[in-house]
């Protein structure tokens, strides 16, 4: 990597500051403008030691690149459990459903509802037949193996509550509820590309968080980065922009959320590589700060990839720390959320 | 006739040292318990995975290692003098501000993420003063799109130009939290407001100071929620109210919790500068 020995992108932390030798350039900027008083009285006096060899490390920006969930988690089976219990509850100490706000009276669709209510014998269409009033309405809790609650039961007793009443003859009625316009069903929650196997596709693990991963020159994956322009003084927000666009194509709707760095990865050189930068300091590795994004729209394209990506994946958490180094998934763990 | 025991828990409470104590009120035999949850709200698994990390990165404030946050002192004015009066004397609060503390901000950390504490739908009704009808209306309303009774208020005083009269019904509130409060909210970011036409979003210069947002809806507006949606010819056209409503949050300043507020779907709009 030729960009890796880049002097413009080597900088060193606290330069002009003896003092402060381990913190950044703006803060040591503010401290000095604080103390400024202070500071000039402590210039008077002659300082006799001699300036401590500078440390330097090669700056690179990375972006952590993620579509966040699109649909809500699957429940335990213990709060499915404990939501139809609850709701059972609730029909029993609720006040009634009020029949005739919703159906005015001598209409088809009271008809129609009310041969419903019968049949399930509660105003809730998701819990199930159970009877809050009746001398069983302790018995609240489903039988061993029962598909109430289940989110594929509920769908289909909600769907089918839409549609007119099976055995309705009247012909005025079946006209009236015709009217209708009956809902179509709910998209399943996996999707093709959950089937396949497909990394690349960002239409699946719908449930969950999927981050861009690379695969660099190298042969190693990795979040996009690239070393930080130190020519241009570009802000890590604008580097992190251009790494998208130089690593993945410009084929994406991105937002880097923040403009500070959401964590660091630090990665000192072997023995044989640590050089000397024109300052004179020690550039002993190189330190990446990951910036956080989100992608709105579009899909990676590696095509034109100026940053020598050869590959990339969609990737959940648990996925990424079987591809990356143990101690780059060291330093970015706490960073990913773990839905 | 049941001849089995069943516990009845005391109708009314008399005091801590009376033998017959009712249970307390999550107890399914309590008379004041009531059940929930019934789901996990979409809005806050949004939040939980999504918003509560990105508002981290983004209200992030940097302090300089080693030298802290900077401290400002003690906020309260003491009693300095030599009389004895001044002896354990309370101190008073700062200049300003109507006396009131107001609350300190800290920088945001993983402990205090803003997020959404509290939803109240209030309607001044002023025509029930006349006829009660309006307010049966309006309390169906707010019932239907919040799943909870409304409560009622009285005018507190006579105000001629208002019609308002001492002591008569006028206004309604609804206070959602938890589970309810992000089901509504998710109805209003994703359903209603972006049905409304010619809003231009919620005021930026909406709020109180402390994190409260506040954002008014027109009768036109309300028939917009699902629940209204449906059996919208069951409300005389009259009849239907508007109303106002307050999301109260955790933030102690407005910039954040607008800023919480735009991640969840919200849309602002800049005020519109006169000439």
């Amino acid at each position: 990597m030729a960009a890796r020995r880049n002097p413009s992108s080597i900088t060193s932390f606290g330069s002009a500051q003896t003092v402060h030798q381990s913190i950044c350039r703006s803060c040591s900027h503010t401290i000095r403008r604080r103390y400024a008083s202070t500071a000039a009285a402590v210039a008077e006096q002659p300082t006799s030691e001699a300036p401590a060899p500078q440390e330097a490390h090669q700056l690179l920006a990375g972006v952590i690149l993620s579509r966040p969930p699109q649909i809500t988690r699957d429940l335990h089976p213990f709060e499915k459990a404990f939501f139809l219990y609850q709701k059972r509850l609730n029909e029993r100490l609720a006040l009634p459903f009020t029949r005739y706000l919703y159906y005015k009276k001598k209409t088809p669709n009271l008809l129609d509802f009310r041969k419903k209510l019968d049949q399930r014998k509660t105003p809730a269409r998701d819990i199930g037949n159970y009877s809050a009033y009746s001398e069983h309405a302790w018995h609240d809790e489903p039988m061993v193996g029962a598909v109430e609650g289940e989110i594929e039961d509920v769908k289909e007793k909600l769907l089918t509550d839409e549609q007119p009443f099976p055995e309705d003859e009247d012909l005025d009625q079946v006209v009236a509820m015709e009217e209708k316009v009956i809902p179509d069903a709910p998209m399943p929650r996996t999707t093709e590309a959950d089937k396949a196997g497909d990394e690349k596709s960002l239409n699946r693990l719908l449930q969950r968080t999927l981050y861009l991963l690379v695969k660099d020159g190298k042969g190693n994956w990795r979040f996009p980065s690239a070393p930080w322009d130190g020519v241009k003084k570009e802000t890590l927000r604008e580097s992190a922009e251009r790494i998208i666009r130089q690593s993945a194509g410009i084929n994406m709707h991105t937002w880097i959320v923040s403009n500070h760095p959401v964590g660091h990865f630090e990665r000192p050189y072997g023995q044989n590589y640590i050089t000397t930068n024109e300052a004179g300091a020690t550039v002993k590795g190189e330190v990446t700060f990951f910036m956080k994004g989100r992608i709105m729209m579009g899909q990676a394209d590696i095509k034109e990839s100026e940053l020598g990506v050869s590959d990339f994946k969609w990737l959940p958490k648990e996925s990424i720390k079987e591809h990356v180094h143990p101690k780059y998934w060291a330093s970015v763990d706490d960073i990913l959320p773990s839905r | 006739m049941t001849t089995s025991y069943k516990y009845r828990p005391p109708k009314y409470y008399r005091g801590p040292l009376h033998p017959h104590q009712p249970p307390p009120p999550d107890d399914i035999s309590s008379r004041e318990f009531i059940p929930g949850p019934f789901t996990q709200p979409r809005l806050l698994e949004t939040y939980d995975s999504v918003v509560a990390s990105d508002m981290l990165a983004l209200c992030y404030t940097h302090v300089i290692p080693g030298e802290g946050l900077k401290d400002r002192g003690d906020r309260m004015r003491h009693w300095v003098g030599d009389s004895p009066y001044y002896e354990n004397r309370p101190p008073k609060g700062p200049k300003g501000g109507h006396g009131r503390l107001r609350p300190i901000h800290k920088p945001i950390s993983f402990k205090n993420i803003p997020e959404l504490r509290k939803a109240v739908i209030h309607t001044h009704v002023p025509d029930a003063v006349e006829n009660r009808g309006y307010l049966h209306s309006a309390s169906m309303l707010l019932q239907s799109i919040s799943g909870h009774r409304a409560e009622v208020h009285k005018a507190k005083m006579s105000v001629q130009e208002w019609g308002a009269k001492k002591g008569k019904h006028v206004s309604l509130t609804v206070e959602l939290e938890g589970e309810d409060m992000y089901h509504f909210m998710a109805k209003l970011v994703e359903i209603v407001m972006p049905q409304i036409k010619d809003w231009p979003g919620v005021s930026r210069g909406s709020g109180d100071s402390v994190g409260n947002i506040s954002l008014g809806l027109r009768p036109e507006d309300l028939t917009l929620f699902p629940e209204v949606e449906v059996n919208l010819d069951m409300y005389p056209p009259d009849k239907i109210p508007g109303c106002h409503i307050q999301i109260q949050t955790s933030a102690v300043t407005d910039k954040e919790a607008r800023l919480l507020l735009s991640t969840i779907g919200v849309p602002f709009h800049d005020k519109v500068k006169k000439r």
